[in-house]
């Protein structure tokens, strides 16, 4: 669910990939999205699920789709 | 500049709450001793270290658990990872309080507790509690 901060079986992440594509480092990407580099930490690492309204700010300024940034694993 | 200054707001906040929850423990163990050992009327500095515990408390369970500030808040530090960390204190300060509270429930019925003796003890626990969980998590969030 939103807001977890534990890792969540089945929750798969390729922010950090689609970052580091962008040219991106984690302090600039929050910079841009108006959160702290812990947050997006803890999202590439899988620590914390994100809001959708913070997993649609990050695809929107990646350039990406939501899917591209998230998605479920079997 | 201003990147690696909100990065070190962070860090301060994170070690602010630490000591201060350290600091709580260390003059709650001092308040119960003090109740546990003095006998007669109430002296200023009972009244002193009283009123800089309830203090602390208040200050701790604050800045653990809510984005209360007299200062202008910065978003980024208050965005939902935060947000998160700080609901998460909250249930682990009230849980140790519940807990703490049931054990000094039982222990009254085998011993003498009186309520100025393991008050400092339990606001310490619910506090101190929250504290340590949020600064943990913090730390945890890299």
């Amino acid at each position: 669910m939103p807001g977890e901060t534990s890792a969540e079986r089945g929750f798969g992440v390729r922010l950090k990939e689609v970052r580091v594509n962008a040219g991106l480092t984690q302090q600039e990407l929050a910079d841009r999205i108006g959160v702290s580099r812990k947050t997006i930490n803890t999202v590439e690492n899988g620590v914390f699920i994100p809001s959708t309204l913070l997993a649609l700010r990050l695809a929107e300024t990646l350039g990406v789709k939501v899917e591209d940034l998230f998605h479920l694993e079997d | 500049m201003a990147q690696a200054a909100q990065g070190d707001v962070g860090e301060r906040r994170r070690r602010v709450i630490t000591v201060s929850a350290i600091l709580l423990v260390v003059i709650a163990t001092a308040a119960m001793s003090g109740a546990a050992t003095h006998r007669g009327p109430v002296r200023a500095v009972d009244i002193t270290r009283d009123a800089g515990l309830l203090l602390l408390t208040l200050v701790l369970a604050l800045r653990a658990t809510t984005s209360f500030s007299f200062l202008k808040r910065n978003s980024a530090l208050d965005d939902e990872l935060a947000r998160a960390h700080r609901a998460s204190a909250a249930r682990a300060g009230f849980w140790a309080l519940l807990v703490g509270t049931g054990v000094a429930f039982i222990a009254g019925l085998y011993i003498d507790l009186p309520l100025p003796q393991i008050a400092p003890l339990l606001l310490a626990v619910g506090a101190s509690g929250a504290g340590f969980r949020f600064a943990a998590l913090e730390s945890r969030a890299g």
